[in-house]
């Protein structure tokens, strides 16, 4: 039809305000799945669909965080009791804990690797890895959570949280219950410590991707960190773009374990010690360079030791060249 | 090597900006990468970053700038980087992941262009025979060909030209080589090649990138008599119409014994420094104007309030500020709830109300966003007293600097001496005809400023009218202690704190 007489949108019925007369406006075509997918999910017609929507939204809104009515709790998924886990220390053995943790309704008091098992006067469980349940618990959380949510625990998983095996689990619990909402419930009790640890640790690994200090071994680069957090994952894909023509190896005192690069392709590997060589010439000279720009660099009149180590915590000194007297 | 490097880092260390962000390009077959959100690599014993090697290509200069090291009369060992060592060092820097990237400023060899030819052969080593990825910041210096000026840009990622002084009376006084005008002139240069390339960018995505983390500048404060409002509202004036990325403000630290500057004893402002850059943040990412955080009335910074506190506690009838209904514009004016706990407020309170205890676990300063705030579970706010509020609001950082800090917000800029400055024309009302002014010479760069990113709207809650009782309270508002008031830190904050709740 031409444009002398607008055309009614078959998806809203009225006169289409983005494009008068067209068959195809998606923004109408959004607007009307949108509508019917609600209806669906209430299980009304299309008009009581919308009504219910808004409903449940404003119900949500008054929310349960801090309520003013009181609310009927759903039944929780677990209930606290007097069982200590332990596993392997892996994160298939920790989807197994989760398992064992929903299907037997408990919430252990601790989870524990079991490398770091003490005697206790708890009961306790030894739970055995079992990669089928470790997959079933993975796969559920983007299908009943979000993927945002798989992502946050796989890091906090990596991250120095005291006790992180508990509050991942007790996470879980909260957000197979909340569904994609519990990632925004970010004053929640259960939900503000994984987020601050996975702040602390991508925070470590952004510091870490400055402070790294690499010597030359004829031709080969080489540091060491100690960092808090397993940041070498986090870090790997950083060092590999800006040095791909180079061979190197970063390894990590604390966890035990080396990322090595070498043409472009990454491993990170267990490893129990690595000795450094000693610096030949050249090293030893650039190195000497670097001290003395370093020292220069600071302005006498504005001399703030405290504001240095705010910005570069001396936990950090002990790997970095130019803080090798000061440490 | 190793005493070039000492030299030549001597004379570009009172340069600031050492940021390295901005520009986003990932590594691929040559030598480095650049992040957009910069990278720290150490930090100097005085707590600056140290992202860049900081050097100069050159320290002989022809000029003679008062304030400067590298000044022609200034009696220091003069020495000259050559294009390759200094390519050299900067990629063993680099490797070592010393640094992430460099910064190349340059005294003035001959004239501008002949040192700006030597400053592009250094990168075009660095760039095209290394295949070196990383961050480049270059100085442009003033009097360059805009032929030049383009070809530094296609080599380095922020390119910068040095304002120097707030104000062209006190350009006169102390540079005497440098005028406004040749200034101005390379920074509508580099804001004209931004705009083009954008469009090339546009048309062919390939197309070489001209500076892409923008222009930067910076000036000198505390060496000229010039108010922290005129300070403001020009950097306010760069922002919008050069497109500056940032400006950076310098405390100013002797380096020479002259009757035209502040004598070799004067502690640098940091604490003006300070207060400068909390504006110009407020400026960038709070949508303040410059009107609002300072004005003709009161043209200085508070020493003891950061500028944000200082708002809040002088437009009281914009507060409270409810927690579950506000817009993210209004949460950002709630001091001790910034960009990020904003951000997060918006997206909590849609799971459900939120009370005291789940904004502190977003991340919100309770101890100064309290008073200002009605919560889930104090719908009323806290009801606390004027007096207990300031006190609560004091910065923190006020006691880290010395006493003689707070008389540097005088109006009669005390650390000046010299008679000359006192002559009639020189800063004060006498300074309106000397100020910075466009190359049409319509407006006046450093007069009222639109702010930055700010889209004026009907509804906005910070254009709320100052009624005339207001008004009536800021004709009587008690003065603040300044240095020369008190004999301890301590007494000074305990006389401000009585004032302000006074004033309030």
């Amino acid at each position: 039809m031409s444009g002398s007489k607008p055309m009614k949108c078959p998806y809203t019925g009225g006169i289409c305000p983005k494009s008068p007369g067209s068959r195809n406006c998606r923004s109408c075509r959004g607007a009307a799945f949108n509508q019917a997918g609600a209806s669906c999910q209430a299980g009304a017609s299309y008009q009581e669909g919308a009504s219910e929507r808004t409903e449940a939204q404003s119900q949500s809104f008054r929310g349960s965080q801090s309520s003013r009515r009181p609310q009927v709790q759903p039944k929780p998924l677990a209930l606290p009791s007097d069982i200590v886990y332990h596993y392997d220390g892996g994160l298939a053995g920790f989807f197994c804990c989760v398992y064992e943790s929903v299907y037997f309704r408990e919430l252990p008091t601790a989870i524990l690797p079991a490398k770091e098992a003490q005697p206790t006067l708890f009961q306790v469980k030894s739970i055995i890895t079992d990669q089928d349940k470790a997959a079933r618990v993975r796969s559920s959380i983007p299908v009943k959570i979000s993927k945002d949510a798989l992502a946050l625990v796989e890091n906090v998983f990596l991250s120095c949280l005291q006790q992180k095996e508990l509050l991942i689990l007790r996470f879980l619990l909260l957000a197979y219950r909340e569904g994609s909402k519990a990632l925004r419930m970010l004053g929640h009790p259960d939900v503000a410590p994984l987020l601050k640890a996975e702040k602390h640790l991508m925070g470590e690994a952004h510091l870490l991707k400055g402070f790294v200090r690499f010597s030359d071994y004829e031709g080969v680069l080489a540091a060491s960190i100690t960092p808090k957090n397993f940041v070498l994952p986090y870090i790997a894909g950083h060092f590999c773009a800006r040095f791909s023509q180079e061979n190197f190896l970063i390894y990590d005192k604390t966890h035990k374990a080396a990322l090595i690069c070498q043409k472009g392709r990454r491993r990170i590997v267990p490893l129990e010690e690595l000795p450094f060589p000693e610096a030949d010439e050249t090293e030893t000279r650039y190195r000497d360079l670097w001290k003395k720009f370093y020292h220069t660099v600071a302005i006498e009149a504005r001399y703030n030791p405290r504001c240095r180590m705010t910005h570069m915590p001396k936990r950090y000194w002990e790997n970095m060249t130019e803080m090798q007297e000061l440490f | 090597m190793m005493e070039k490097l000492t030299i030549l880092t001597e004379g570009a260390k009172y340069d600031v900006a050492c940021t390295s962000s901005g520009a986003e390009r990932p590594g691929n077959k040559g030598l480095g990468s650049a992040l957009a959100a910069g990278c720290c690599h150490s930090f100097s014993a005085d707590g600056r970053c140290i992202s860049l090697l900081k050097v100069l290509m050159t320290n002989s200069c022809i000029y003679d700038c008062q304030y400067c090291v590298n000044r022609s009369s200034n009696d220091v060992p003069r020495a000259t980087f050559t294009p390759e060592e200094l390519a050299d060092l900067t990629v063993q820097f680099y490797r070592r992941n010393y640094i992430e990237g460099l910064f190349l400023s340059s005294g003035i060899l001959k004239d501008p262009d002949y040192t700006t030819e030597r400053m592009i052969r250094a990168l075009e080593i660095l760039r095209h025979k290394y295949h070196f990825y990383g961050y480049i910041h270059a100085k442009t210096i003033p009097g360059t060909s805009r032929e030049l000026i383009h070809r530094l840009g296609l080599l380095a990622d922020r390119l910068s030209v040095n304002i120097e002084l707030p104000s062209e009376a006190s350009l006169q006084k102390l540079a005497p080589n440098k005028t406004k005008k040749g200034i101005l002139i390379p920074m509508g240069q580099i804001r004209q090649g931004l705009q083009e390339n954008r469009q090339e960018i546009v048309v062919y995505k390939n197309a070489p990138r001209f500076a892409s983390a923008g222009q930067a500048t910076q000036m000198i404060v505390g060496a000229t008599p010039e108010t922290d409002y005129r300070i403001l509202t020009l950097a306010s004036n760069l922002y919008q119409r050069y497109e500056l990325k940032r400006v950076f403000y310098s405390a100013y630290i002797p380096v020479a014994e002259n009757s035209l500057l502040p004598s070799l004893d004067t502690k640098p402002p940091l604490l003006r420094e300070h207060r400068l850059y909390q504006a110009d943040f407020l400026m960038r990412q709070y949508q303040f104007a410059a009107d609002e955080i300072l004005s003709e009335e009161t043209p200085n910074f508070n020493p003891y309030l950061d500028p944000k506190c200082n708002w809040a506690i002088h437009h009281m009838e914009f507060f409270p500020v409810d927690i579950n209904k506000a817009s993210q514009a209004e949460l950002l004016r709630v001091p001790g709830i910034g960009p990020t706990s904003a951000r997060r407020i918006v997206i909590a309170r849609r799971t459900g109300r939120l009370g005291m205890a789940e904004l502190k676990k977003i991340g919100v300063v309770l101890k100064r966003a309290q008073y200002f705030i009605i919560t889930a579970d104090y719908p009323l706010g806290l009801r606390i007293g004027k007096e207990t509020t300031v006190r609560a609001l004091i910065d923190p950082g006020i006691y880290s600097v010395g006493r003689e800090q707070l008389s540097l917000f005088g109006q009669a800029a005390p650390s000046l001496t010299g008679q000359d400055l006192l002559e009639p024309g020189f800063g004060g009302a006498g300074a309106e005809s000397a100020s910075w002014q466009m190359e049409n010479g319509e407006r006046d760069l450093a007069g009222p400023a639109v702010p930055y990113g700010y889209s004026v709207s009907a509804d906005s809650p910070t254009r709320t009218p100052i009624d005339a009782k207001i008004k009536a309270k800021k004709s009587q508002v008690q003065a603040l202690p300044g240095a020369g008031d008190v004999c301890s830190l301590e007494e000074g904050v305990e006389e401000a704190v009585l004032c302000l709740a006074q004033n309030l």
